[in-house]
């Protein structure tokens, strides 16, 4: 947690900018807590320990939790985190503060209109829904404001992005030799990734999908426009995953009394993510008929490569926090250990974090192991792995910064650091549970998304049973819902702490820095067209041949909007409240 | 006796614990997945839950009466 | 460009670990010869389903010594054959099943629970994949994919039955 120094704070010196980043968190932590809500709700129903909704409902649910957390909560987290980084690493304010606020606002109507469209689909009066869950897969059919909502939202996520290149290119007039500071340099390689990335879901969205839920287009091709989405979906989760990188490479340090063992290394990650993110979404699409088997492969390698930036990172961060206990006094092999700061909640919720992170890409080496993946695909295991990932390495991250970030943003301290560190000892402790036993139902073949806990034929279990791994999620659920509550109203407890002087932090330079790396590493052009091209190559073949197969739009493909039934219930209320009237 | 520093908080015990605890729950995860050992759940956690709590008390009885203690 | 020894170190590790991974799914695919479902099952009209030659009148159909071709149709929220109403899929053990799966609606899953036997199921798309029955019994299949407000009663059942019993019939 932010100690007192005596600098002044972020807020001090950047109050307008301190503002916009406060009010990014606020959006994502509201989210947080409506998606936290969602989830106890899907881990008691599905587990049948407690159900107040219809299991038709469910899916309402879960499409709230996966949007609300694994798009608004994060993406938000984001913006906040990296508003913060630039302004601070290049100490400099925006170009504009009035375009910075133009982007929070679009990103927040988006969010609204798309939340809306969700929410609404519990409204059976109202005929608005969008239970297409996360992945929106046609010819299932939202509402058009679902779509219209998504489209501006990451609209507003390419302006952020442009404001930040916008600030750094003013920077980069004033300093013309210097290299790019360490954040800057991972903020822009995110937006590179980001831009190449959501070009598969814009063309999706704003092609095809919004035109057909407005009826202007009969007929979309589900495997073609499932294929777009995967083009986007697996590089968003470098998008959760690199503000946590960057919370890991340069605050983690810092926090464990040292500083960051390789600032080269660290572009060199980033680099990787950026040439590597895209071209292996097929991987998703690993059972899907009508895409190749080469094609499959080929995002299979690709996958694998990209365990390397992760291995990097797992070496660096490790080698940077033992050098901050070595600092701190530690010493022996393992003793350093020890003497870590383990009762700063950021520090312990960013280390517990890493540690369930390596777990979870374990489990997703398997995942990304073609043909073992046919053991696994759309079971219980996938949620297991990604409640590690976005779920733990990103979101226990985020909430760990935010104990380390917000007396910087306020002036305030947090209410209380005990409170704050049982928050992430829980979080680790209730994850640790639900996601054992989901990967392990799920090598019993128990599937996701779905809102009842058995079938008519029994699971095999090859050990325990199917009701104690349902009983170790419920019970997981429950904890992680805890944690969410403790965090957000410790968080809300700290708007009444006693403002202050002094809480600034600054972030001491790597030990080996950015001038023992080539000067090519921060070409940011050069690293864009070679993304482009890598995906070009991944790409043009397998998109090429799907639509030669089955045409741009797909043959005789019907919408099944999600609204029919509550549009019926709608219509068939109206007539009857019609009826008695007349009568 | 001298205790590694961690334990010598509240938070550092809680850390180390849970820690533990997570790493006793995979173990029998391992034990029926990869060698098809198949402990009986409930024993097996209340036994897991018992220990950890019994090393914690001691942890914190040492602690407290330790020369060195920090809070 | 300065890179401390035991990170050169590491990053060999990572790169022959990575690279493991890649020749044990190498020889998954080529030794052991497990084939990715892929474009062979070929493109069938979601609307035209009941038209078509073999979709028209999905089940079991026999075509060769110890080979069986299993159509099933899904749609909300069943499988046509294998869900209750149309009996479940019934072949015999020791035998090559491939089956052969589309949607007549939306996006679907196929998965015979606590098997590797899993696809997607894309309207439009034949998913085809093969299976040898080793082991009689009876086995749950599950659509897997999100469907609609009914998905959770999407399922069906495989019975893998004793030759001497079987009896070439889906029932």
């Amino acid at each position: 947690m932010s100690t007192q120094t005596d600098q002044p704070s972020f807020v001090d010196r950047y109050p307008e900018e301190a503002a916009v980043v406060r009010r990014s968190l606020l959006v994502a932590f509201v989210m947080l807590g409506i998606g936290a809500l969602m989830g106890l709700v899907q881990a008691l129903h599905r587990t049948n320990v407690l159900r107040i909704i219809d299991s038709a409902d469910y899916y309402t649910v879960l499409t709230a939790h996966g949007v609300f957390l694994a798009i608004v909560f994060t993406i938000f987290f984001l913006v906040g985190l990296y508003q913060w980084a630039v302004t601070r690493s290049l100490d400099r304010s925006p170009v504009d503060i009035r375009f910075t606020h133009a982007w929070a606002t679009m990103m927040t109507v988006g969010s609204l209109m798309a939340g809306a469209a969700i929410l609404l689909g519990f409204i059976d009066e109202v005929p608005v829904s969008a239970d297409v869950l996360f992945t929106f897969y046609a010819p299932l059919q939202a509402h058009p404001i679902f779509y219209a909502g998504l489209a501006i939202f990451i609209v507003g996520t390419w302006m952020a992005g442009a404001d930040w290149f916008r600030t750094w290119l003013a920077w980069r007039k004033d300093n013309p030799d210097e290299r790019i500071p360490l954040q800057t340099f991972m903020v822009l390689t995110t937006m590179i990734m980001w831009y190449v990335a959501t070009l598969g879901v814009a063309v999706e969205v704003l092609v095809f999908l919004l035109p057909w839920s407005l009826g202007l287009i009969d007929s979309v091709d589900p495997l073609l426009t499932r294929t777009l989405f995967w083009f986007f979906g697996h590089p968003v989760v470098y998008f959760w995953l690199m503000p946590a990188y960057l919370l890991w490479y340069t605050v983690m340090p810092k926090i464990a009394g040292g500083r960051l063992f390789s600032d080269p290394l660290a572009r060199v990650v980033f680099i990787l993510f950026v040439l590597l993110s895209t071209p292996v979404g097929i991987h998703h699409q690993y059972v899907d008929p009508g895409i190749a088997q080469g094609f499959k492969f080929i995002a299979m390698t690709n996958t694998m490569f990209l365990l390397l930036p992760s291995l990097l990172t797992a070496f660096t961060v490790v080698a940077s926090i033992e050098h901050g206990a070595r600092q701190r006094g530690g010493t022996g092999l393992f003793g350093w250990l020890t003497a870590l700061p383990w009762r700063d909640p950021a520090f312990t919720g960013m280390a517990l974090a890493g540690l369930l992170f390596a777990a979870g890409g374990f489990s997703g080496m398997v995942n990304a192991g073609m043909n073992i993946n046919y053991l696994v695909h759309n079971t219980l295991w996938v949620p297991g792995h990604f409640h590690l990932t976005v779920g733990t390495a990103v979101a226990l991250t985020f909430m760990a910064g935010t104990y380390w970030l917000w007396p910087q943003l306020t002036n305030r301290e947090i209410y209380s650091r005990p409170i704050a560190l049982a928050q992430v000892v829980m979080w680790f402790g209730g994850m640790a549970l639900m996601s054992n036993a989901m990967h392990v139902a799920g090598l019993f073949g128990v599937p996701r998304r779905t809102a009842e806990p058995q079938y008519s034929f029994d699971f095999p279990a090859l050990f325990g049973t199917i009701g104690e791994l349902r009983l170790q999620i419920a019970v997981g659920g429950t904890l992680l819902f805890i944690s969410t509550v403790l965090f957000l109203s410790n968080l809300a407890f700290s708007l009444g702490t006693p403002k202050r002087e002094g809480f600034g932090q600054t972030i001491p330079p790597a030990l080996s820095g950015p001038e023992d790396s080539p000067a090519v590493l921060d070409n940011m052009k050069l690293w864009a067209a070679i993304a482009v091209v890598l995906v070009v190559l991944a790409y043009a073949l397998p998109l090429g041949a799907i639509i030669s197969d089955n045409g741009l739009f797909g043959v005789g493909i019907e919408p099944y909007p999600m609204l029919v039934r509550p549009l019926f219930d709608w219509a068939g209320a109206t007539l009857a409240g019609l009826a008695e009237v007349i009568a | 006796m001298t205790l590694p520093s961690f334990v010598r908080t509240r938070g550092g015990m809680l850390v180390g614990l849970v820690m533990l605890g997570a790493i006793g729950f995979e173990l029998r995860t391992v034990a029926g997945m990869l060698f098809g050992i198949d402990l009986p759940a409930a024993p097996y956690f209340i036994g897991m839950v018992a220990i950890l709590s019994i090393v914690g008390v001691y942890l914190d009885v040492t602690r407290s009466t330790s020369p060195d203690t920090a809070t | 460009m300065h890179i401390h020894s035991y990170e050169k170190l590491w990053l060999g590790m990572a790169l022959l670990l990575i690279v493991g991974f890649i020749g044990t799914i190498t020889y998954g695919t080529v030794g052991a010869g497990v084939q990715m479902v892929d474009d062979s099952g070929g493109n069938v009209e979601p609307g035209n389903v009941s038209e078509h030659e073999e979709f028209g009148e999905p089940g079991v159909e026999k075509v060769g010594e110890n080979e069986y071709d299993v159509h099933v149709v899904a749609r909300q929220f069943v499988f046509n054959p294998g869900s209750e109403v149309y009996g479940a899929i019934e072949v015999p053990v020791n035998s090559t099943v491939n089956f052969y799966v589309t949607s007549a609606d939306v996006i679907h899953g196929f998965s015979i629970a606590g098997t590797n036997a899993n696809t997607m199921v894309i309207p439009g798309e034949v998913a085809e994949i093969t299976i040898e029955t080793e082991e009689t019994g009876e086995y749950g299949i599950v659509c897997h994919e999100y469907c609609g407000e009914g998905h959770h009663n999407m399922e069906g059942l495989l019975r893998v039955v004793p030759e001497d019993e079987y009896n070439g019939s889906t029932q």
